[in-house]
């Protein structure tokens, strides 16, 4: 069996799947949300961040080639496996009645769609765009916070950040516990702590994510 | 004109075998592939001689009327698979298992056939086991044993309840792997409707794609029936639904001798009869014998719940008439005397036709946790299929046609009376006698089709001349025409009653008259009146759809049709047989104390029947059965 | 105590070359101590003597373990019991006056031959690509030679287990065979005897599933509570396991 057989087997497709997921949520999901709860500490600790992170544009460039790449296969190993698996599912005509598939499960392209959707939308809000500046210590610096504030006295942005949110909490219930699964760990259908750390997880990261528009609503009223 | 020889090699009997294995001429390597071997049947004989056969070189076409070769009915086997390994250290050899299987069948088997069963039985473990087979195993990492019916050491080897389904998976696994290299061609949802016959040998098969409703023609230098046994000739039967007698009763019409045909083995421990719609009945696992007590009310046509009937009231017969067995005496004395007592009118439940047997008192003795670790899985089988709760209310049971033990008569070769016709497993007459004990078919199978056939098919394909065939040959084309003219006249008769309603109505017939106890009356009864079902069936037989197309009704049609025949050279021959036997009690041959009797000065040999014609009576061919190693004795369970 | 119960059922007759549709019946008097295939029989016989071509459903054993049957019964495969084929799904189960949806396993890999039969070939020749261990009769050694762990006989027993129904493939909501080629794969992985075999049958039998238009697995668990025989999703993982073993080493 030839790299490319092994690479677009079903298992294959699934393994670079998880593999892409898992980088994009151990690289960038959980430093980004570490950075965002540095806004809650007000705007000289968050701008202070920004100016941080600037100075390690090498890693952070780096790690955004990282994500571009991850994204990409990401994105294109599950739109595959998702057109595959509608072929190779006959619409059934009888109403399915168990309850074993989740939510989570059953909408993983549309939350993964939502995903990408709101990755451009929040591109084009904050990282590639000229940025406001102010001054700390002395220094002139991009007023990061300022523009969080200024993007979400709008109370649409606040509902769309935290309805996309939602989309990213039921992604990651289910990403996480199925990624586990497919490198070989079992993880049991009833009783599973995978399986509810899992959700835990995807519940606080969500909710991490969701508080901080909510925040600076509040905080501009 | 048929001469029976069953060709039984010279030599001491632990010999017989490996001299015959010299003897018998090979193939040479470079011809064997010039070869072709048809297989009809995927069950454990049939998928494992369809392997071995490709292992050795042999182009194979394999024959199955289900949807893939993995359905056959050995699936179905519970209990185990009997070797002579002697693991648990308990006195266990070849000549004991050799001797048992002989006294078991009552001395109505092969002594030479049996003994090779035996020492081939070592070996199917050995080869399953290496398949991957996860038969139960001790702490140690060793293979466990339990023991069975009719046996006095612990030889049996198992797969929690499902052995033979391990067993046949794994011989299916061995089939895939050959159909993978290319050396078997599968043939899945096509049905055997006849064997062709060239100069006098079997070349060939008349085969239906089951889907298409096409007839096709297959040419080969030798057939294989694998087809298991007749039971279903009665409609309600352990067998599964499909099971069927019709390749061996075609083998039969084209000169193939039918042995023993009334020996049938009846189960006693099954779920009974609870309607008209009933299809089939469901075996429960004997080893319920071991802690149930067997009753039925002392009142005729006592009609309370069991419950309510006092100590006083209930007779346990097994206990009362056998002290020192109780409810452990052979398969046929339970259902015989279950039969007894239901035609007394003290049977039970709502058709009357059923027993108690109960674990209330044992509940009392051991516990009820002690008596769900034993019987757990077979309380909620049993529960699923009656709703009943037999930890609460006794459980019925009913005795259940089985198992098979007549069938083609073979010579040691396994070949029928047909050249280049085999018979394997329990479609042929030669290791279990008059009686099968248990965990022995599976070991009856994988012998015949793992080690005995591939060995002995040599002989015949190395010594036989065979005439360059193809499917033009007048012969595939007559054979042809004759099955389409059944077919189209099963199609054409468009009466008012359906293919089981005749079913039923011959099995209820032979089940009464032909069952577990035969009289003379009664079996002449049947033999009067199997021909008018016969004829009613031709007449006023209903089967929809067409030929030409996927129609389980014409394929149940056709088979029935011959069940419909067989049935009359069963009755026949359990007629002929005027002794008891095994599976065959005559009524008029009974101890005082009611117990079978059998009569060696007058019985003791096989019954081949060959066909002599449609309208004429087939011509009895007796095989005498010597007996040089296990001496002739009656069996006693006082 | 049985009793008698009259339904409706809406069944999908489809002929070869045809499209199919749903049809509707009457089922009356049917005894609730019937099995749901008996309750079908009597469906059939009267059709048959109405003139009307009985529906064609694929059985054989009726005892649960040759894994013929099996339809769509009110959207659920084998009906609505766990650890339950559909032969030994009984009448007394249903209400009277209920309405029975009946369909064949749906999946792309699993076409319809006539009304509730499909044709499951494709996982025969799923296990043709190494579901067995090559040893050919007579090869064999000693049975006890090599000693297994009962724990890892139990395992391997538990994944072999499988009657190859097919109700994982058709209750997946990808129409993947996932559940069915892990119990082979890990029952010969589980036991000693499987070994020398490993990489190639993983590597081989998970290339035949995905060439037979067979959908990837995404661990959402239907297989696992469709499957008459318990067969669990550890056998997914182990096999995800195996699969990734296999392709590390570059074993040819």
């Amino acid at each position: 069996m030839d790299i490319k057989q092994t690479v677009f087997s079903s298992i294959g497709q699934k393994l670079l799947l998880a593999t892409s997921g898992l980088i994009m949520f151990l690289l960038f999901l959980i430093p980004h949300m570490g950075g965002n709860i540095l806004f809650l500490f007000g705007p000289d600790i968050f701008n202070s961040y920004a100016e941080h992170l600037h100075q390690l544009v090498p890693i952070v460039i780096g790690i955004e080639v990282l994500m571009m790449v991850s994204i990409s296969v990401h994105m294109f190993m599950g739109i595959r496996v998702a057109l595959e698996n509608r072929t190779a599912h006959d619409k059934r005509l009888s109403q399915k009645s168990t309850k074993e598939r989740s939510l989570a499960a059953r909408l993983m392209p549309v939350s993964g769609g939502m995903i990408f959707i709101f990755i451009i939308k929040h591109l084009l809000d904050f990282t590639l765009r000229a940025k406001p500046v102010t001054e700390l210590h002395g220094h002139e610096v991009n007023d990061v916070y300022g523009m969080l504030l200024d993007k979400f006295t709008q109370p649409g942005h606040v509902i769309f950040y935290v309805l996309f949110m939602v989309a990213v909490g039921l992604h990651l219930s289910h990403a996480l516990q199925s990624a586990v699964q497919t490198y070989g760990v079992y993880v049991p259908r009833k009783g599973s702590r995978i399986k509810l750390l899992s959700k835990l997880i995807a519940i606080g990261m969500a909710s991490t994510f969701a508080i901080i528009p909510i925040i600076a609503f509040l905080h501009t009223r | 004109m048929v001469k029976l020889d069953a060709r039984i090699p010279d030599g001491p009997m632990a010999e017989k075998w490996t001299n015959h294995k010299f003897k018998v001429k090979l193939v040479n390597p470079a011809n064997k592939r010039k070869h072709k071997v048809i297989v009809v049947g995927t069950g454990l004989a049939g998928a494992s001689a369809a392997a071995t056969m490709s292992e050795l070189g042999y182009q194979v076409h394999s024959f199955t009327y289900s949807d893939s070769p993995r359905r056959a009915h050995s699936i179905a086997a519970q209990g185990g698979i009997n070797a002579a390994k002697n693991y648990p250290n308990d006195g266990d050899s070849i000549y004991r298992l050799f001797y048992d299987t002989v006294k078991g069948g009552d001395f109505r088997s092969r002594e030479a056939n049996v003994y090779r069963l035996a020492e081939c039985s070592n070996l199917i473990i050995d080869h399953c086991v290496a398949q991957g087979i996860p038969f139960a195993r001790e702490y140690g990492g060793y293979l466990a044993n339990r023991s069975f019916g009719g046996a006095q050491v612990s030889r049996t080897f198992y797969a929690r309840g499902q052995t033979g389904q391990q067993l046949l998976l794994g011989a299916f696994g061995a089939l895939q792997k050959e159909i993978k290299k290319g050396g078997v061609k599968m043939h899945t949802r096509t049905e055997v409707i006849d064997i062709v016959v060239i100069d006098g040998q079997a070349r060939g098969i008349i085969a239906r794609n089951l889907v298409t409703g096409e007839l096709t023609r297959h040419v080969a230098d030798a057939v294989v029936l694998a087809t298991g046994g007749y039971g279903n000739v009665f409609f309600l039967s352990t067998n599964a639904m499909n099971c069927n007698a019709s390749a061996a009763w075609r083998a039969y019409k084209k000169g193939a001798c039918f042995a023993n045909p009334c020996y049938t083995q009846i189960h006693p421990t099954c779920i009974p009869v609870h309607g008209e719609y009933q299809s089939k009945l469901t075996l429960m696992s004997e080893s319920l014998r071991n802690d149930g007590r067997i009753w039925v009310p002392k009142q005729k046509g006592d009609k309370r719940p069991a419950n309510e009937i006092p100590e006083a009231e209930r007779d346990y017969y097994l206990e009362r008439k056998y002290p020192s067995f109780g409810n452990l005496v052979p398969r046929d004395l339970a259902s015989r005397n279950a039969k007894q007592v239901c035609d007394e009118g003290r049977g039970v439940g709502p058709t009357g036709q059923a027993v108690y047997l109960d674990f209330a008192e044992a509940i009392q003795r051991l516990g009820r946790d002690n008596i769900e670790a034993k019987y757990g899985n077979l309380f909620e089988m049993y529960n699923r299929i009656t709703d009943e709760d037999p930890y609460t209310t006794p459980m019925m049971i009913y005795p259940a046609v089985h198992y098979t033990m007549g069938g083609l008569w073979v010579d040691y070769n396994l070949m029928t009376t047909l050249p280049g016709l085999y018979a394997i497993g329990e479609v042929n007459f030669s290791d279990h006698g008059a009686n099968r004990l248990g965990a022995s078919a599976l070991m009856q199978g994988l012998a015949d089709g793992y080690f005995v056939l591939p060995n002995t098919i040599n002989d015949y394909l190395a010594s036989s001349s065979f005439t360059k065939v193809g499917t033009d040959h007048e012969a595939f084309a007559e054979s042809e025409a004759a099955a389409k003219d059944k077919l189209d006249r099963l199609l054409a008769v468009n009466g008012s009653r359906t293919v089981d309603d005749f079913h039923k109505e011959l099995g209820s017939l032979l089940w009464e008259k032909c069952g577990m106890a035969r009289n003379e009356a009664g079996l002449k009864e049947a033999l009067e009146r199997i021909p008018q079902i016969r004829k009613a069936f031709w007449e006023n037989v209903n089967v929809p759809g067409s030929a030409d197309d996927l129609n389980q009704a014409l394929e149940k049609a056709n088979r029935v049709a011959d069940f419909m025949e067989f049935a009359e050279l069963m009755v026949k021959d359990a007629l002929e047989r005027a002794e008891s036997c095994g599976g065959h009690f005559r009524e008029e041959s009974q101890t005082e104390e009611g117990e079978a009797l059998r009569d060696d000065e007058n019985f003791c040999y096989v019954s081949a029947w060959e066909f002599k014609g449609l309208d004429q009576e087939p011509e009895l061919h007796k095989e005498a059965l010597e007996f040089e190693e296990v001496h002739l004795s009656q069996r006693s369970y006082k | 105590m049985s009793k008698k119960i009259s339904l409706t059922l809406k069944v999908w007759r489809q002929n070869r070359g045809e499209e199919g549709r749903f049809e509707t019946y009457q089922a009356g008097n049917i005894d609730t101590d019937a099995s749901f295939l008996e309750m079908l029989d009597v469906v059939n016989d009267e059709l048959t003597l109405s003139g009307k071509e009985p529906i064609a459903f694929e059985h054989d054993c009726r005892e649960g373990i040759c894994g013929c049957c099996g339809s769509l019964v009110n959207g659920k495969t084998h009906g609505s019991h766990e650890r339950t084929t559909l032969c030994q799904l009984h009448m007394r189960h249903f209400k009277d006056g209920e309405m029975i949806v009946i369909e064949p396993f749906r999946a792309t890999a699993f076409p319809v031959i006539k009304d509730l039969i499909v044709d499951r070939s494709a996982l025969d020749r799923i296990i043709a690509e190494g579901g067995y261990i090559s040893v050919k009769t007579g090869n064999a050694p000693e049975a006890s030679t090599t000693p297994v762990k009962k724990a890892l006989a139990e395992a391997a027993m538990d994944a072999a287990e499988c009657i190859g129904c097919g109700a994982c493939v058709a209750a997946c909501p990808n129409g993947a065979a996932m559940l069915f080629t892990a119990a082979k794969v890990n029952q010969y992985a589980l036991l000693p005897q499987g070994h020398p075999e490993r990489a190639q049958r993983v590597k081989n039998m998970v290339a035949k599933m995905d060439e037979l238009g067979f959908g990837n697995c995404s661990n959402e668990y239907e297989c696992a509570v469709a499957c008459p025989k318990g067969i669990d999703v550890k056998n997914i993982a182990a096999l995800n396991r195996e699969f990734i073993k296999a392709n590390l080493k570059c074993e040819k």
